[in-house]
């Protein structure tokens, strides 16, 4: 019997052995929807996640070694850049677009405000090399990560080998990011039975059901679709949104629907940061904000009518899908123990 | 007696374990007739100037070799890049049957959809290639640049970046040309033709997926044929 026991310890050893490192770190709630990242061609591993953290939060990126990640995307406003309407970048310079938060990206199929980028993996190379965020090359962020002391022992522990590639680099940094899941919200308590909205955040609820659902749906709180929400056009920017990506006029000022969780961590608001206040943003839907372009979103034809004691319920609801445990999960703060003695 | 030796010998080779043997296929960029050269000026002999080509640089992908409409093999690489600055990548082998007889090759110009959408990937389509937009998803099919004394660009520079994977105005080419009878197969393209075609006096900047660069692309597509 001992003996029994003894092989079967055994037969588990070696089985934990052969599938070394993979790990089911990415762990998401039943009523998610199924991902769109295709964790078959990037398993996550203990090492892989790693490495891409470091890579996150490690100025090497930038071109004056300045400038990392999570300059813009800091882990204390759910990853994106509070009090900043417009992303900073190197040399000071001021980007075109508010940094959007970074989390549940495992489900988005398409990133930044226009949807430009049509793959996690890919979407690091935009910032890297945009003039006024990091004015790098991958290549050249390849051969600076080569020369370090740190890098090609975090590439041998993550893959096998201590190769340094541009598919490697990206594939760590989509390994951390993908680890970003925003799920334990008081709204994800309330599904999962553990907890229980108050009066008014169910009146907030209902609220949010008939008004703002249609686009931000449940439970990642958007569509993923492009809209024109029926702002008017910022003069100083003329960003067009998606028609920039397109050439489509019919995508003139349509940009991708933010998801609405953590909203207490990312203000400013919308894709240029115009708005500051969770009440501005309502103010905008309710108050004759919205200019009537042909391609509105068809949801936004006519104001939202809704009562004052109703945006204040509304906004209650909306601050139930604050996650404190993700803002606050050190495992996706800066990698101290890593990056302090580089 | 000797004559059944030969006879013997013969049938030996003919069945020989040897079953396999090495296609060759080489693309030949080729200016005002003789292969191009980086950094050479090439000049007009009516005296309308000189053009000199920096970078040349093409995804060629999924090449395959036919007898008629039955596939006799393909390439073990789906995707290569073809650059100047490495010519050895201009040149390989595909190993095809023996006693097969080809009609005709197939490749692509340029990078499928499906790839364009299926994230980081290593090897040639490495991002570090260059081959990559970052503004915008989708890899470069095609990349020309240079200069050309009548060029009105910022210093006489012309640049074109031809790509693209989604919609009307996608960027890839599918080319078939004949090889009946041949033993490799040496494909030249001649940049004469695509300048006479693509002046850059009058077209010199191309970067992003439009009718214009669709149209290009196509032009690109039709300067490919088998040297005679």
């Amino acid at each position: 019997m001992r003996m029994r026991s003894w092989i079967i310890s055994a037969v588990s050893l070696f089985a934990s052995l052969v599938f070394l490192g993979e790990i089911s770190r990415f762990e998401a709630p039943d009523y998610f929807p199924e991902t769109e990242y295709d964790f078959n061609k990037n398993p996550l591993t203990e090492e892989g996640i790693l490495l891409g953290r470091a890579l996150f939060y490690d100025p090497i990126l930038s071109r004056d070694n300045s400038i990392s990640c999570a300059s813009c995307h800091s882990p204390y406003n759910a990853f994106a850049h509070t009090d900043h309407d417009l992303s900073h970048g190197i040399d000071d310079s001021i980007g075109l677009r508010n940094a959007p938060a970074l989390f549940n990206l495992a489900w988005q199929k398409s990133f930044m405000h226009d949807g430009a980028v049509n793959h996690l993996d890919m979407q690091a190379l935009a910032p890297i090399s945009e003039p006024s965020e990091m004015d790098e090359s991958i290549a050249n962020v390849v051969q600076k990560i080569k020369g370090t002391e740190l890098y090609p022992k975090l590439f041998k522990d993550a893959y096998g080998d201590d190769e340094i590639t541009g598919e490697r680099v990206l594939k760590a940094l989509s390994q951390f990011q993908l680890t970003l899941v925003s799920a334990t919200s008081k709204y994800d308590k309330v599904q999962k039975g553990e907890a229980e909205f108050t009066e008014q955040e169910l009146s907030g609820y209902a609220v949010f059901k008939t008004h703002c659902s249609a686009c931000h749906t449940e439970p990642l709180f958007t569509n993923n679709e492009f809209k024109n929400n029926g702002l008017p056009v910022d003069t100083t920017l003329n960003d067009w949104g998606r028609m920039r990506i397109t050439n489509k006029a019919s995508d003139s000022l349509l940009f991708k629907v933010p998801s609405l969780r953590n909203l207490s961590f990312t203000y400013p608001y919308m894709h240029d940061g115009r708005f500051r206040k969770l009440n501005q943003v309502i103010k905008h839907y309710t108050d004759n904000g919205i200019v009537e372009y042909s391609n509105i979103s068809k949801e936004l034809k006519s104001n939202i009518e809704i009562s004052g004691k109703e945006k204040v319920d509304l906004i209650a609801f909306l601050l139930t899908l604050d996650d404190k445990e993700f803002v606050f999960n050190k495992e996706h703060h800066f990698p101290r123990e890593i990056l302090m003695d580089k | 007696m000797i004559n059944v030796l030969f006879f013997l010998l013969s049938i030996v080779q003919y069945f020989s374990f040897e079953k396999e043997k090495d296609f060759e296929v080489s693309f030949i960029p080729v200016f005002q007739e003789k292969s191009l050269e980086l950094e050479n000026p090439y000049c007009n002999t009516k005296g309308e100037g000189c053009i000199n080509i920096e970078i040349l640089r093409f995804y060629i992908s999924d090449v395959k070799i036919w007898k008629e409409d039955v596939l006799v093999a393909k390439d073990e690489i789906t995707h290569r890049l073809l650059d100047m600055d490495n010519p050895a990548s201009f040149n390989w082998d595909i190993i095809i049957p023996k006693r097969s007889k080809p009609t005709h090759l197939t490749f692509t110009l340029g990078v499928d959809s499906l790839t364009n959408v299926s994230g980081a990937q290593g090897g040639d389509l490495d991002p570090t290639k260059g081959m990559y937009w970052t503004w915008k998803s989708g890899y470069v099919n095609f990349k020309l640049e240079g200069k050309a004394d009548d060029c009105p660009g910022r210093k006489n520079k012309f640049i074109y970046h031809l790509g693209g994977y989604q919609g009307p105005n996608a960027g890839c080419r599918e080319i078939q040309l004949p090889i009946e009878g041949k033993c490799k197969a040496e494909i030249q393209f001649s940049l004469d033709e695509f300048f006479g075609k693509v002046p850059p006096s009058k077209l010199y900047h191309i970067m992003s997926p439009n009718t214009v660069s669709s149209s290009v692309a196509d032009i690109v597509a039709s300067i490919f044929t088998i040297k005679e």
